[in-house]
């Protein structure tokens, strides 16, 4: 008989199936799989369309579902940017929604690296806590919040934070795109454009990949063009992989592509190719940058870039006689998008180029997308928290940032200087991609609190005091997302599968119970439905509609091409002389100006640059795309042959690359694809959290090299002012 | 919360007094295997006091290494020595081992899908929860009405949730069923214990999974292999 004083504590609850047990033949694993293997074949396949969260472009995809579990992965035929294909990310980055290295209950750091799981409850009441504290002893400027926003977050962090009384939200563009969006704000009136890249000419990508950072539809259509007769033309100090689908590579001197740009607006002035019309009637201070163009000849240029002066003013002559239909694309990150001290002037004269081509709003050209109308929620049902009166910390110093994107780097630089007291975070990963990981961590560690919300122990998350574990992109609904463009659209992301982790949360929630939990719930009183429904209602489409399509495009408000429509400028309209550079101490048109630093004989400048099956850090703990990784040695350095034969070193060599700020070893790939000033290295390895432990070890973060900093006008993070030298070691 | 599992204890009236006894002793071996691998399961559930408390004072391993020794010769049996000092310690070993790097979850060491039409790039890959012997359980837990707890919903096949099953069926369930049980669900503890081997650090758990293979290869032996 059975003599235990142990008290038992079972798991398990049984019903009356004890007896049925007693007689039951057997239920093998072999029978069962057969079965469920032969009757899946007739088995409902359900299909959800969503949007993927392989990368910030949020294609649509279809989500097909068998017993519970997900499927497959289609590209959603309507979404404009997959227009029914996916690439390899999102195939990938699927398998998150199943990996065993996920955030599964909240967790509270005991020490070092080192946490407890506590219950949501104990997590909200000592976040709330310790925020109205740290509010009550320092004000609201002194907490922040900071996320790479998908739908929801774009609706619901600002809110949570401007609740608070801060208006500290800031987005990651500080390391995306924050000189590109200033260039282009202040000249066009928006931060980007789009290239109508189906129907242009001639198309010149600087610094920009199609064939590394995918959508699928826009290397389709740029292959399709191509077809048509378009000239495609690279800058880049790295031969791309867009490469094959181009003329023309120019392997540009990394950091003077301003001088590109600035000589060959020049050439469009000299050969009389502008577009004088479209200048006179849309713009204000042609003349006062005309004058200053006349600096910078092709043969100027020459000495900076490396490129020829004959090669500048054909390229620039070939543009100038395709007008209106061709164009510098716009880039996110690309060569200006937050990587040298003159790259917000670099965007700005690419800007002032395809304004100088009359490409703006012109069929083949640069276009100013139009948004659908949406809806928003009733104020006198749901009030908003009244806007801080607060200066967003970081708009003094750099005035000219976008301001809704801010400059998310001021935190931790605030952090230093005891400013800063608080930090939330949400999908995105500061502490290793926003600027000097010890830089940051020092940073962290003087902060009272940081709570981190992600999927995987990131980097940031082990240096916070509270990790929320989110649901992943499979397993949530989300707020409509906005689809701007050529033509406008919505797009909704949905949940495809039940929450694997049940302790597992999606923002919406998590924002509305800490809401509450910190005494402002009146502001979180609706539901993600009644949400949508409110943003929905001038659309004129059900909620039930756009559940069942996932993407839903509005063809009637097309933008009529041909058309210019008022810029959003102080003058309304294109500015190559800006009013707000002045005020802000900058010269209002733009002048070159050289890079911060600047290699020597024995240097190299440390370039980076995406691959089409990672992003960011936030897939390198994904095995099936770090395979290919391994399989095709794609953490290697890139190395030109002449520079490689100076120093000894081989393909497949183990070097040390050492800046000011690190040092690092990896192994070379030996490849005339890249300029011989620059040295290579892909941005999406240099894993340090023990817990993702497919993506620690491989290869080296290059912003290990870069050292904290702020481009003086946007605030971005000069992430290529980075001299390395490199040697040969043992291994 | 869920309610104890429930025994029901069935007396044997023995018309033969031989025969008697050898049901009875049956039943006592029957209910101090399945009193086995419920301390085991125990032993890979996330440590709350109840459990420390059952573990600190020895209690629960020397009830285990009794029952055990019923069935193996105790001079033979793994020992556990690496013995957590303290609740928080023992959490701190699970949360660094059972609860990420070396999850106790047997989708994660085999083959996702059997299903050839299924088209993710995973289908044919360890390493992810959910596959197709948690939907194997999922079937066994239906059939025989068996509930779990909701966070082990989409984690059936956990290891503590398997061996509840096991001494549960060992109780209730015919050989046979026992037999294939054993066969279908237990055959990843190796590639499980070289996982908590090469962790390194305390040896607690890789020490409890030896005992545990120890005892179902015993087991397996008598169900005729």
């Amino acid at each position: 008989m059975l003599d235990s004083k142990i008290s038992r504590r079972s798991f398990i609850k049984a019903s009356a199936a004890t007896t049925v047990l007693a007689s039951a033949g057997t239920a093998s694993f072999q029978d069962w799989s057969g079965k469920y293997v032969k009757a899946s074949e007739k088995t409902e396949i359900k299909e959800i369309a969503s949007t993927c969260n392989g990368c910030s472009s949020k294609c649509g995809i279809i989500g097909h579902i068998k017993n519970g579990r997900l499927w497959k992965l289609t590209g959603h035929p309507d979404h404009p940017y997959s227009k029914g294909k996916l690439c390899a990310r999102g195939h990938g980055y699927a398998t998150l929604v199943y990996s065993k290295e996920r955030l599964t209950e909240p967790l509270k750091r005991v020490g070092e690296g080192k946490f407890e799981p506590i219950s949501w409850d104990q997590a909200y009441k000592e976040i709330a806590d310790k925020l109205n504290k740290i509010i009550k002893e320092n004000g609201p400027g002194a907490v922040s919040l900071t996320e790479d926003p998908r739908a929801t977050g774009k609706f619901y962090s600002p809110r949570f934070i401007q609740a608070l009384g801060s208006p500290n939200y800031y987005t990651h563009h500080v390391v995306c795109s924050n000189s590109r969006d200033a260039g282009f704000l202040h000249t066009l009136g928006v931060t980007a454009t789009s290239a109508d890249i189906g129907s242009a000419k001639y198309i010149m990508f600087i610094g920009r990949s199609y064939g590394d950072a995918i959508r699928p539809s826009s290397v389709q259509s740029l292959a399709d063009t191509k077809e048509n007769g378009a000239k495609i033309v690279i800058v880049d100090p790295r031969l791309n992989n867009t490469g094959n689908l181009a003329n023309e590579w120019l392997a540009i001197r990394p950091g003077t592509d301003l001088a590109l740009v600035l000589a060959m607006s020049h050439v469009l002035i000299k050969q009389n190719l502008y577009d004088t019309e479209f200048i006179n009637n849309y713009s204000i201070g042609f003349e006062e940058y005309a004058k200053e163009l006349e600096n910078y000849t092709p043969e100027w240029a020459e000495k900076l870039t490396g490129i020829s002066a004959d090669t500048i003013t054909r390229i620039a002559t070939d543009m100038g006689k395709a007008k209106p239909k061709a164009l510098i694309e716009q880039s996110w990150r690309g060569a200006f998008g937050c990587n040298y001290e003159n790259s917000t002037e670099t965007g700005r004269a690419v800007a002032l180029f395809n304004a100088m081509l009359g490409n703006i709003q012109q069929q083949g050209g640069s276009i100013i997308g139009t948004k659908p109308h949406l809806g928003a929620l009733d104020p006198a049902k749901y009030p908003s928290p009244k806007k801080p009166e607060l200066k967003k910390a970081g708009q003094e110093e750099f005035p000219l940032a976008y301001e809704e994107q801010g400059v998310a780097t001021i935190v931790a630089k605030n952090a230093m200087e005891g400013k800063m007291k608080a930090a939330i975070f949400h999908h995105s990963n500061p502490a290793l991609g926003y600027g000097n990981p010890k830089y940051m961590k020092k940073a962290f560690s003087k902060m009272d609190l940081i709570v981190t919300i992600d999927v995987q122990m990131s980097e940031t998350a082990l240096l916070s005091d509270y990790i929320l574990p989110d649901v992943t992109y499979i397993e949530r609904d989300e707020a409509i997302e906005s689809l701007s463009g050529k033509t406008p659209g919505i797009a909704l992301r949905q949940q495809m599968v039940e929450k694997v982790h049940p302790e597992t949360k999606p923002i919406h929630q998590i924002y509305s119970e800490l809401a509450k939990a910190c005494g402002f719930s009146q502001y979180f009183n609706f539901s993600l439905d009644e949400l949508n429904e409110a943003m929905l209602a001038p659309t004129g489409i059900t909620y039930q509609q756009l559940r069942q399509k996932g993407t839903i495009m509005f063809p009637d408000m097309t933008i009529e091409l041909g058309k210019m429509p008022e810029l959003k400028t102080p003058s309304k309209k294109v500015e190559f002389s800006s009013e707000k550079f002045k005020e802000a101490g900058f010269s209002p048109i733009v002048k070159w100006g050289e890079p911060k630093v600047s290699p020597k004989e024995d240097s190299f400048r440390l370039i980076t640059g995406k691959q089409a099956i990672h992003s960011h850090t936030q897939t390198a703990n994904t095995p099936i795309l770090m395979q290919i990784t391994k399989d095709y040695d794609l953490e290697r350095i890139w190395m030109n042959p002449i520079r490689a034969k100076d120093l000894g070193i081989k393909d497949g060599d183990l070097v040390e690359v050492k800046s000011s700020e690190a040092v690092s070893k990896v192994r070379v790939k030996v490849t005339e694809r890249i300029h011989p000033e620059a040295i290579f290295v892909p941005s999406h390895y240099g894993i340090t959290s023990p817990y993702q432990k497919t993506g620690v070890g491989v290869g080296f973060g290059y912003m290990e090299h870069v050292p904290f900093d702020f481009e003086a006008r946007s605030g971005a993070g000069n992430m290529q002012e980075v001299i390395v030298k490199v040697r040969k070691v043992k291994g | 919360m869920f309610h104890k599992v429930i025994f029901p204890i069935v007396k044997i009236e023995s018309l033969v007094h031989k025969r008697g006894v050898i049901l009875d002793t049956i039943l006592d071996q029957k209910q101090s295997a399945s009193r086995i691998f419920s301390i085991l399961a125990d032993l890979y559930k996330f440590p709350e006091s109840d459990i420390w408390e059952d573990f600190s004072c020895h209690q629960l391993l020397d009830e285990l290494r009794r029952y055990a020794s019923e069935w193996y010769d105790s001079n033979s049996l793994v020992e556990i020595t690496d013995l957590p000092t303290g609740l928080k310690q023992m959490q701190q070993i699970y949360a660094e081992s059972l609860s990420g790097p070396a999850l106790p979850v047997e989708s994660i060491y085999k083959e996702w899908t059997a299903d050839r039409t299924c088209k993710l790039p995973f289908a044919r890959s360890k390493g992810y929860l959910l596959g197709d012997s948690a939907l194997h359980i999922r079937f066994i837990l239906e059939e025989f009405e068996i509930e779990i707890p909701e966070n082990y919903r989409n984690m059936p096949d956990h290891l503590a949730i398997l061996l509840e099953l096991l001494a549960f069926f060992l109780l209730y369930a015919k050989a046979e069923f026992i037999k294939q049980f054993l066969v279908d669900h237990f055959d990843w503890l190796d590639e499980f214990a070289l996982r908590l081997e090469e962790l390194g650090g305390n040896q607690f758990y890789l020490q409890v999974t030896r005992l545990l293979q120890q005892m179902l290869n015993k087991l397996t032996s008598i169900y005729g292999y």
